[in-house]
């Protein structure tokens, strides 16, 4: 049986990933920044601080797979700057004139950001190892909430890309949610007793859930919220966006 | 059934009253097989019209039917029967030029075995068999709209709409794509291009429509628009001649002397009169025979030149000039 629009989608992936392997910087900024917060942040604040997480872990334990899912975040997010790149160079058009309808589109770039996210991914759970002790018997489900952040940021960033024709307009707004998200979602410290309003904040940050739940798969400790609700957020966000996502994509003008 | 029609077809931009109107009631259709020129002024509304033919924006009203399939009812039918080359490149750089092809390729699910045999085959037509694994960054202007024409065609499209397809191309690679848009003709594919070139749309086109402010003001082939201004002029100078000699003469329909054995003599119809006319002159210092061209049909049907500032010859060289300046 032929499944309807795999080539298509297979066609449009391929092209990501040969773009992803000829522009090897893109892997080298994708690891940098988050070797630095690992390697100064985290050793510095282990050293200098000596923080009481009273759950076992040491801070570098403690962010480590807080920076993996941050770090996983930003490329996703940021990924949504090669749709404004695709508009600009017109490559956009000759894909939009096409027969494949604007979902298999959309789809075709999800597929591909999460394959850079989940190698970045992967390689940064290699790099923690120097840092940490990973829990490697966790891995296959550390894995899957790799992939499940990785669709959604990619979806969300795509989404907000398809409303931008500049690179500086992306770049700005992007950047202005990221950081928030990133800040709030637990990855740099425990967000327990926090005022009610960033309480708030981090409960609807979909990046908490990732860290929590990557958190006690890589290192152990407690969690915040069980792996059922962990899941089953960044599931329903997954969705969320996608829907967004292939929403986006069905109204952008050639 | 005709490749293309169109039917009273209208597109406004932004709401009415204040709306731009860019195509206003065209109606035409382009048979199978044709070569099919929109000639016009830059404005003119010859993008608008593509783009409506391509399903990539609605007209306001009207139908339009590609294959004979409708443009609004059923877009990705369209889509699959057409091929397109946009005016501004639309490549990826980053892939060579076989990738850029291959993409194209699974985009239009043409199956691997045909891709492989296809891309080979139109690389060759478009003399890019030895450059196909170069990255498209490494590409000339001219290479790219070869490349882009052969991805036009890759999926055998029974339309192939050119938009522009030489601008800001250099004289030689403009020749050469005029040859590989007439071997496309004998292929038997049906081609709509739109031009603002006089020249380009002589040379190429079976037909052509006169296009200038929304709205089509000539439709025939070029010799017949040129025709219908005025047959062949022809300036001589012969000292032994006369003025009523040369009225006599077969097809001249008006003679007018200029003095000192000069003379600018209309023939009616085409050059096909030319050889009987000259048949009658026994001695010629001086002989100059020229044809109204398409500049002339525009400018008699618009009372406009094509584009601003352009008062004599062809567009293109200034516009060519406009954009090395440019660079």
């Amino acid at each position: 049986m032929k499944i309807p629009y795999l080539r298509p989608l297979v066609g449009m992936w391929r092209r990501e990933a040969t773009q992803y392997v000829r522009e090897r910087s893109r892997l080298v900024a994708s690891i940098v920044s988050p070797f630095m917060w690992i390697a100064i942040v985290g050793i510095g604040i282990e050293r200098g601080l000596k923080p009481d997480l009273g759950s076992g872990l040491n801070y570098l334990d403690f962010i480590v797979p807080g920076i993996v899912a941050q770090a996983l975040m930003f490329t996703t997010i940021f990924y949504g700057v090669y749709i404004v790149w695709d508009r600009k160079m017109d490559v956009l058009k000759a894909v939009l004139v096409t027969p494949v309808p604007r979902s298999i589109v959309f789809l075709g770039k999800v597929v591909g950001g999460a394959t850079q996210a989940v190698v970045e991914g992967t390689l940064l759970l290699i790099i923690s190892t120097f840092f940490v002790d990973i829990l490697w018997l966790n891995v296959v489900p550390a894995v899957a909430v790799i992939l499940l952040t990785a669709v959604l940021y990619t979806s969300f960033g795509l989404a907000l890309g398809s409303f931008y024709e500049s690179f500086e307009g992306f770049r700005i707004t992007s950047t202005f949610i990221a950081f928030p998200m990133f800040f709030l979602s637990g990855a740099l410290f425990p967000v327990v007793d926090l005022p009610t309003w960033l309480t708030w904040f981090t409960h609807v940050n979909p990046l908490t859930y990732s860290v929590d739940a990557l958190r006690s798969l890589l290192v152990g400790g407690q969690q915040a919220f069980s792996y059922l609700t962990s899941f089953g957020v960044l599931a329903g966000y997954t969705a969320l966006a996608t829907l967004v996502g292939g929403w986006s994509f069905n109204r952008m003008e050639a | 059934m005709p490749a293309v029609r169109v039917d009273d077809a209208r597109k406004v931009y932004g709401d009415p009253p204040e709306g731009v109107v860019a195509v206003d009631g065209v109606s035409f259709s382009v048979d199978e097989g044709e070569v099919f020129g929109l000639l016009g002024p830059n404005g003119a509304g010859k993008t608008s019209l593509i783009r409506i033919l391509s399903t990539l924006t609605e007209a306001t009203s009207g139908r339009a039917e590609v294959a004979g399939v409708d443009v609004g009812e059923d877009p990705r039918g369209v889509r699959e029967r057409i091929g397109l080359v946009f005016q501004e490149p639309s490549l990826d750089n980053l892939l060579t030029g076989r990738e850029n092809l291959e993409l194209s390729a699974a985009l239009y699910d043409v199956s691997r075995r045909q891709t492989r045999e296809r891309i080979d085959e139109l690389l060759d037509l478009m003399d890019l068999a030895g450059r196909g694994d170069d990255p498209v960054k490494q590409y000339s202007g001219g290479m790219k709209r070869r490349l882009e024409i052969a991805r036009g065609l890759l999926h055998d499209p029974e339309v192939l709409f050119l938009d522009e397809p030489t601008l800001g191309l250099d004289p030689q690679t403009r020749e050469r794509l005029w040859a590989y848009i007439r071997s496309l003709r004998e292929e038997g594919t049906t081609v709509l291009m739109t031009t603002h070139y006089m020249d380009e749309a002589d040379a190429l086109c079976d037909r052509v429509a006169v296009i200038d402010q929304g709205q089509i003001q000539a439709l025939d082939d070029p010799e017949a628009l040129k025709r219908e201004l005025g047959g062949t002029v022809v300036h001589l100078r012969a000292l032994g001649t006369s003025e009523d000699e040369l009225a006599q003469a077969p097809g001249v329909e008006d003679v007018q002397a200029e003095g000192e054995g000069t003379f600018v003599v209309q023939l009616a119809g085409e050059v096909a009169q030319l050889p009987a006319f000259l048949r009658t002159l026994d001695e010629v210092d001086h002989l100059e025979v020229t044809t109204p061209t398409l500049q002339d049909v525009f400018l008699s049907l618009t009372g406009r030149h094509l584009r601003q500032g352009e008062a004599e010859g062809d567009g293109w060289t200034e516009d060519y000039q406009r954009m090395k300046r440019a660079e």
